[in-house]
């Protein structure tokens, strides 16, 4: 039972990871990726031949594909926010992007061995590990946002034109938002393939990708909590709804839309998770209850 | 209203929840006893032998996994309604994993863990098993994948994963014997490759082929690609159709890809100069229902004939048995079946249901008669000894057969 639940422990926190380098780019900067899953097959491949050609440790290895993948991300992000790319064109070119990363790995054999993959990769990824990695990230990313970059990000989300007056560099930020995103996801990139043992280009799919931006919409842009907990129910839907076989994908599919639908602003909207909010909401609650209580005893 | 919606999606969630945690295999909708009107009245049902089955399930190509689970049903209820395996009765436990790669690791540790199976079926394709060796080792728990990649019983040193025993035959088998059927036999001396470019068993399948057509003094004088799910080819046909080649090797993994492109060659006017090889990966009864006449002429290797005498009959029976399916009795699913023949063998000889009595059953089997035909057993890499290709010729929408054939002929 400990491995079950520490697999399915592993990829929530692997997705965690990547939701949140998406999270600041979607969530807060507000532009829309639909090929992020790219930077996660960069730093998977970065990191493996790290480790297995240069003997990286498990640490450095997954550091150098976030790096790798950031690079990436600068030379991408470069052409497309200086030309104003933004909204469905953006993410249109990360779709391309992504596409061109797989199709470009298939067909690269030496050390990475095309699209036969590479297999027999150390399995590094222990639960408690990825958890604590995928933590620290998340705790990153929420002082990210309150900080000065951060309101700078919901400035350019909200009203661009309006930041650029101020004096915000649009096209700077953009980017270097970019380059966070594309970083947690390089590292996430390592985490599964230490977790998986083996990658191939197909490995970091479209799907991939459009389950880390539903992750993102889903959890609420504008929080770090909401996404951080819509990917760790995503990453576990799919395993509760085994009871259902064969139905079980189109009842995950179903669930994303009666959600979106009831709660288009997210499952946190713009707000954060926190022991206060929850102790205020039960107050709230219980005065709500009080008050009825009240009424009907008159 | 919302609240109604939110208390359905409460309840979806804590019942799933509910189905997750649950440790008992019997109220499992996944799992099938089988018993069988003509169930012994002896068979042990309280402490059953429990078969895991790892399924593509869903999505497009549900119908590998849908109809293997099908016919593993029937033989289990065949299995049951003779007394089961060493008194006890047998069940069979299956998890879809198509909805990502860490699907099969996520199913192998809930079978291994939660489900605590004896031994596991699958999963048929080699980048989903490539994976699992490590896993099933740990647990001492025997795996026999239907897939073909070199890699999934052998790791890159070498050494054999001890507990990963291959049930169907490798990639690299299946296209040399293409190679050499095509070159000696049929005396074809120039040959086109048309391969899914990232998919690692038809990658793999086309490499083979290449080296060995090379190596007997053929020439490849084109190799195009193409993406899963493509539907239009009509660029690579161009590509392809200016190299003339004789015939185009196409070692699909699903057979859509090919009767798309055989309906447009046949469209584009090149039927009668450009032919298919092909493989039994894609070699399926639905796909020259789908093709039609656009597939005469293509020659196929295949480790059965699915006319055959031996077979029909059972084609005949599965399509009325499990007409719901809406799809025929592939090689696949047999190979599934061969998987557990083996399992019922080593579990007889070894009279026990623990991991390492069956692996070394299954390491000194002498020869399974298999329901594919033949008698197998594996060699020191835990590949199959025994598989016998088959050569096919399609005709006006029929695989006609052309005899066995093996590389030493």
């Amino acid at each position: 039972m400990y491995q079950y639940l520490s697999g399915i422990l592993t990829i929530i926190a692997i997705n965690v990871t990547a939701v949140c380098g998406l999270t600041v780019l979607t969530g807060f900067t507000g532009l829309f990726s639909m090929g992020h899953a790219g930077f996660m097959s960069l730093g998977a491949y970065a990191s493996v031949i790290a480790m297995l050609y240069w003997n990286f440790p498990f640490i450095p290895a997954m550091v150098f594909g976030g790096l790798a993948a950031a690079l990436v991300g600068l030379i991408v992000g470069y052409p497309t926010m200086k030309g104003k790319m933004r909204g469905d064109t953006f993410a249109i070119a990360m779709l391309g992007f992504s596409e061109a990363v797989r199709l470009g790995l298939s067909n690269i054999y030496p050390y990475i061995n095309g699209a036969l993959g590479i297999s027999d990769i150390p399995r590094y990824s222990e639960a408690w590990l990825v958890t604590l990695i995928a933590a620290f990230c998340v705790y990153i990313t929420y002082r990210y946002t309150r900080s000065k970059h951060g309101r700078i990000a919901l400035s350019i989300r909200d009203e661009e034109t309006a930041a650029e007056l101020i004096g915000v560099n649009i096209t700077w930020e953009k980017i270097k938002n970019f380059m966070i995103s594309a970083f947690f996801c390089g590292m996430a990139g390592c985490m599964y393939a230490c977790y998986y043992t083996f990658i191939t280009p197909n490995t970091f799919s479209t799907t991939t990708s459009n389950n880390l931006l539903a992750a993102v919409v889903f959890g609420g842009m504008g929080s770090v909590t909401g996404p951080t907990i819509a990917a760790a129910i995503l990453a576990m839907l799919p395993e509760m709804l085994r009871f259902v076989q064969k139905w079980r994908l189109v009842l995950y599919g179903a669930v994303m839309i009666l959600v979106m639908l009831f709660r288009p602003e997210g499952l946190m909207g713009g707000r954060e998770f926190s022991i206060k909010g929850i102790v205020r909401w039960c107050c709230k609650i219980a005065a709500k209850v009080n008050r009825r209580g009240g009424e009907v005893s008159k | 209203m919302k609240k109604l919606i939110s208390l359905v999606l409460a309840l979806v969630l804590a019942l799933s929840l509910v189905a997750c945690s649950n440790t008992s295999n019997t109220d499992n909708p996944g799992s099938n006893t089988s018993n069988g009107e003509n169930s012994s009245s002896e068979l042990d049902t309280t402490n059953p032998i429990k078969i895991g089955y790892l399924a593509w399930a869903s999505g497009a190509d549900a119908y590998m996994g849908l109809v293997a689970i099908a016919a593993l049903e029937d033989r289990i209820e065949e299995i049951n309604a003779n007394g089961g395996l060493l008194g006890r009765e047998v069940q069979l436990i299956w998890y879809d994993i198509s909805a990502d790669f860490s699907e099969s690791v996520n199913a192998t540790n809930k079978l291994i863990n939660q489900d605590q199976v004896d031994a596991i079926i699958g999963p048929d394709g080699s980048p989903f098993a490539i994976t699992l060796g490590g896993i099933v080792e740990e647990a001492q728990v025997p795996l026999l994948p239907n897939c073909g990649n070199a890699e999934v019983t052998v790791n890159d040193d070498g050494s054999t994963k001890p507990y990963v025993f291959r049930v169907a035959p490798q990639n690299a088998l299946t296209s040399i014997t293409m190679a050499h059927y095509a070159y000696n036999e049929m005396g074809v001396r120039k040959v086109a490759t048309l391969t899914e470019s990232t998919n690692i068993s038809t990658v793999e399948s086309a490499d083979e082929f290449v080296k060995e057509f090379e190596a007997l003094g053929g020439e490849i004088v084109a190799q195009e690609s193409y993406m899963l799910n493509d539907t239009e080819f009509r660029a690579q046909i161009t590509t392809i159709a200016q190299a003339e080649p004789e015939y185009v090797y196409m070692p699909a993994a699903a057979y859509k890809e090919v009767c798309n492109f055989a309906i447009q060659l046949s469209d584009m006017g090149y039927s009668d100069s450009i032919k298919i090889l092909g493989t039994d990966a894609w070699y399926n009864p639905d796909a020259l229902a789908v093709a039609g006449d656009a597939l005469d002429g293509c020659v196929v290797v295949s480790a059965l004939d699915m006319n055959s005498e031996n077979i029909a009959p059972m084609v005949e029976e599965f399509a009325e048995k499990h007409a719901d399916l809406n799809a025929s009795l592939h090689l696949y699913a047999l190979y599934a079946v061969n998987a557990l023949q083996f399992l019922e063998y080593a579990i007889t000889t070894a009279g026990s249901t623990d991991g390492p009595a069956i692996k070394q059953a299954l390491e000194e089997a002498t020869g399974v008669e298999m329901i594919t035909g033949g008698s197998w057993h594996f060699d020191e890499h835990h590949d199959p000894v025994g598989p016998e290709f088959t050569i096919l010729s399609i005709e006006e929408g029929e695989a006609v057969s052309l005899g066995v054939y093996s590389v030493e002929q």
